[in-house]
């Protein structure tokens, strides 16, 4: 009998209650922190998750969701939004330098269109309120010359009309009324947005909360043009549609930093059309292909073999199962970094056991073959678990039938027992494969990709597969290219999707659905 | 029911609203906070000097975070929004033209004041686009050691000097190496340079980035003649790869490295001293890089209402003689200010600002540049394995290499 079925009535509602209590006290947590930090997108789906967990829990008639809103959430959040972002992203061109909104851009554009004047002036300064607006007493930290500022315009102060602070800076004049350190704190984007007007396009405007500087803003922007024009060299900037503000008269010449732009998919047809981008992806893709189909083959034939070996009964066969299965057992990253300090050229066992000096990781064809290795190694006690399974499955009458009508074991193996284990074990190949194809931790631990030959001009590894050449493109070096490795992923992710589709047609998984 | 129901729903709504009220940080108590990043290095130093401050900029507290490694630190930086970013970040001189590129950085005028303390070479390090986007915070350079027990209490005079030293004692002192860069491709640039090579060419006190020096004719007669043996192969005496635990065992007479390996050497038994790398004649010695690792204030500040306070904090204190002279004395690199570089005392301090007076800039836009399909340090990578391990021309690696750096060069000159 279900122990929960007596779980019912009055304990069971404040169990419930309780629950959704502190369901709801972490999401609405989340929620305000999430607001907070201005993260409204997250606020947002925080609140609707808030919202339909307390509707399904509640309502009568949502009984089938009850048990499934909470797997649909963790599915939407952690994969389908994933998934969407990815594809969005690989239709933008996001890279180092392309990152932020336009707006965003032309803020800090407009930003760094601050010169400061040639000697860097330079003042103390003091803020305050002067008839209810904004005021600062600045002093000249070289020529110690007072002025004041205002919204209006700065005016020069002479001597006996305001007075030293214990900083022997000008503290006060009259009808001034300095701000407290909390006050100016409170107002932090209000004062940093301030401009004390000097004339002749020039102005003093704050840099903290007691220094300021005379700065003339060179770079102005047009919003009804969409133009950015620097008024010390004349040059006027046009947005290029890719993202930058370029030259007008040099397109070559752009402006830094850009923005994320639609590019109309630009990075698909790189991928094929673009010769630095193609070659590499070519290379890696036919590697990646090769890798994902030698290492499921080389894995399944020798764990199959096993399997056959050590399925006659044989001296001490419960022990070589045992010790077969240790190479999965232990965990894989510490089994490729053993391998890979085995086969280090100066400290590494392999060559100090045969007196080498054998440069392994920097041979594209033995980096390869070593890769192959450590995941046969890695890999072939999987194989071995399953074949030794499906060869139980076959029933003893076929091959004990086929003996009868004469046929060699080698015959018995080869037409009987190999296709009906291929019938069997076909869906946990393709997967295999699938999972080979994307497999990270092989490559990144054992040779990150390598060799590169990049004094012939190669930016990908010799053993570089897409997941690791797409990793290296997305955040190998300080120049990310973003868009261009979600372009790579989604490549990845259809022909991974399509083979597995494929796995459980094959299987049949799908037709109880 | 349906009271029973909205019973239910409001004990529920009740419950979680006091919940969460636990659960959410105090929103008004972090409104004024600056938050500061910082790698596993400076991250403790930096805690223990301004984390919970409230004086360096009145009316703002200080929070410093770190990160478990400077490749963490990145990776977060890489990631970073207005949503969770810092407003102050510190880091290598390289995160200024990155940042400024992304948008993330702010720009900072400095004050006549400040640009008197801070030399030249630290403000151009910080800029980008001629502008400037931190402040440098100390010279992030190395050094030549030597262990003193193994080839003496005075510095080898000249390059010779060393392999000389490497070639007699190799078999009887078991020695597996003449010189380690402890940090690589970056920490071998005083060994290239001493040997007539380096990246550019100078032209009087300027970089000359139209003229790569990786192929000087110099460069390669000196390979030629003091790393590889008669056969063309490498004669063992440059090692740039895993040969830090050799030098700490006494394996590998000299060395390349920061102030931040010293206190490890120190603690492995190597009784070291302190130079630069000698070149080929007396007197003359191999060029360190020499970077600044700076602070910076992000446009989050803005967003999250305290640029102010955070370039008060960056200005007021990073950039300043007292703030530089607390840091240097927690992490021993040389202060970046010069009032604050006056002051050093620590003769491993002093002993790494003396060898940066034989440094040339490390101009970071231009050695990250891949313009030419792949940058300085993986182009210098390729050649050492090329020449040392592979034996491969020396003269057609290095042309080879020069082609590709002269294109970063050229690309990455026209945004400095």
């Amino acid at each position: 009998m279900n122990r929960l079925a007596g779980f019912t009535g009055l304990p069971a509602q404040i169990f419930k209650i309780c629950f959704i209590a502190i369901v709801d006290a972490i999401l609405i947590a989340m929620f305000f922190a999430s607001t907070h930090k201005h993260a409204t997108s997250l606020a947002i789906v925080i609140a609707l998750v808030a919202l339909g967990a307390n509707f399904v829990y509640f309502a009568k008639f949502t009984l089938p969701f009850k048990f499934l809103f909470p797997g649909l959430v963790l599915l939407v959040v952690f994969v389908v939004v994933p998934i969407l972002y990815t594809i969005s992203m690989s239709a933008f061109n996001y890279k180092t330098g392309n990152e932020i909104s336009k707006g965003q851009a032309i803020t800090q554009l407009l930003q760094t269109g601050l010169a400061p004047d040639s000697a860097n002036t330079t003042y103390d300064m003091v803020l305050g309120k002067k008839d209810g607006d904004w005021a600062a007493l600045l002093t000249e930290q070289v020529s110690h010359q007072v002025y004041l500022g205002t919204l209006k315009g700065t005016t020069k102060l002479e001597k006996g009309s305001y007075t030293l602070n214990s900083l022997a800076i000008a503290g006060a004049t009259a009808g001034f009324t300095p701000l407290t350190a909390d006050q100016t704190a409170a107002s932090d984007s209000a004062i940093g947005a301030l401009k004390f007007p000097l004339g002749n396009g020039q102005f003093i405007a704050p840099q903290s909360a007691d220094v300021a500087v005379l700065l003339t803003q060179s770079l102005v922007y047009d919003s009804k043009t969409d133009t950015l024009t620097n008024t010390a060299l004349n040059r006027t900037y046009k947005d290029n549609g890719d993202g930058n503000f370029a030259n007008v008269k040099d397109k070559t010449e752009k402006l830094l930093p850009g923005w994320r732009a639609f590019n109309n998919f630009r990075n698909y047809t790189h991928l094929f059309s673009d010769p630095t981008v193609r070659g590499p992806f070519i290379g890696v893709f036919v590697w990646t292909v090769s890798f994902a189909f030698l290492t499921v083959i080389m894995m399944f034939g020798v764990g199959f073999l096993l399997a056959i070996a050590l399925d006659k009964k044989i001296a001490f066969r419960r022990f070589y199962r045992s010790i077969l299965i240790l190479p999965y057992a232990i965990p894989s990253f510490m089994s490729i970094l053993i391998w890979n300090g085995l086969f280090n050229r100066q400290f590494g066992a392999i060559n100090g056991l045969f007196h080498t000096h054998i440069d392994w990781f920097n041979s594209p064809w033995l980096a390869k073959g070593i890769i192959l290795l450590v995941n046969l190694w890695l890999g072939f006690p999987y194989f071995y678990l399953i074949s030794t399974g499906a060869l139980q499955a076959i029933p003893a009458e076929l091959e004990e039938a086929a003996s009868i009508d004469g046929a060699s074991p080698r015959k018995i193996l080869r037409l009987i027992k190999l296709p009906l284990m291929l019938q069997i074990l076909s869906p946990l190949l393709i997967s295999s494969f699938a999972f080979n194809f994307n497999n990270f931790n092989l490559i990144y631990l054992l040779t990150a990709g390598g060799p590169t030959d990049v004094l012939h001009g190669k930016t990908a590894g010799a053993t570089d597969i897409l997941i690791t050449y797409t990793y290296k493109t997305a955040f190998g070096s300080s120049e990310q290219n973003l868009g261009l490795a979600c372009a790579i992923s989604m490549i990845m992710f259809f022909i991974v999707g399509s083979l597995s589709l494929w796995s459980l047609r094959r299987s049949k998984v799908l037709d109880g659905f | 029911m349906m009271k029973k129901r909205f019973g239910a729903v409001s004990v529920i709504a009740s419950a979680a609203l006091v919940a969460s009220a636990l659960l959410v940080p105090s929103a008004n108590a972090a409104t004024k906070t600056i938050i500061v990043w910082a790698d596993e290095q400076r991250g403790p130093q930096l805690t223990k000097l301004i984390d919970g401050n409230t004086t360096i900029a009145p009316g703002y507290k200080i929070q410093v975070k770190f990160f478990s490694a400077l490749t963490a630190l990145q990776s977060a930086w890489d990631k970073a929004t207005s949503a969770g970013g810092p407003d102050v970040i510190t880091g290598p001189a390289s995160f200024a033209s990155q940042g400024a590129k992304s948008g993330k950085l702010a720009p900072l005028p400095y004050g006549a004041l400040l640009k008197s303390q801070i030399p030249s070479a630290g403000i151009a390090a910080m800029s980008f686009q001629r502008k400037i986007y931190g402040v440098p915070l100390d010279v992030d350079t190395t050094a030549f050691l030597w262990n003193k027990a193994l080839f003496g209490a005075s510095a080898p005079t000249t390059f010779k000097a060393m392999v000389d030293y490497y070639n007699a004692n190799k078999a009887s002192k078991g020695l597996t190496g003449g010189i380690c860069a402890l940090e690589g491709t970056w920490g071998s640039h005083p060994i290239l340079t001493a040997l007539g090579g380096g990246a550019w060419a100078s032209k009087g006190s300027n970089a000359d980035y139209s003229k790569v020096l990786l192929n000087s004719a110099a460069l390669k007669a000196n390979i030629k003649t003091y790393l590889l043996d008669a056969s063309g192969k490498s004669n063992g005496f440059f090692q740039w790869d895993g040969c830090g635990d050799a030098f700490k065992a006494g394996k590998i007479p000299f060395a390349n490295t920061g102030a931040w390996n010293f206190d490890g050497i120190k603690a492995a038994g190597v009784n070291f001293g302190l130079g630069a790398v000698p070149g080929l004649v007396a007197g003359s010695y191999g060029q360190q890089w020499v970077n600044y690792s700076g602070a910076y204030v992000t446009t989050f500040a803005s967003a999250h209402g305290v640029d102010l306070g955070a370039k008060k904090l960056v200005m007021g204190w990073f950039a300043s003689p007292e703030g530089q002279t607390a840091m240097s004395l927690a992490s021993g690199r040389p202060p970046a200010n010069r009032i604050a570089a006056a002051k050093i005392t620590d003769p491993n301090t002093l002993g790494v600002a003396t060898a940066a007076l034989t440094g040339t800039p490390q101009v970071s836009p231009a050695l990250d540049d891949k313009a030419g399909g792949s940058n300085w340090y993986d182009v210098l990578g390729s050649v050492y394995t090329d020449i040392f391990t592979k034996g491969k021309d020396v003269s057609a690696t290095l042309d080879a290499a020069a082609a590709i750096l002269s294109k970063n060069f050229a690309d990455a000159s026209a945004n400095l």
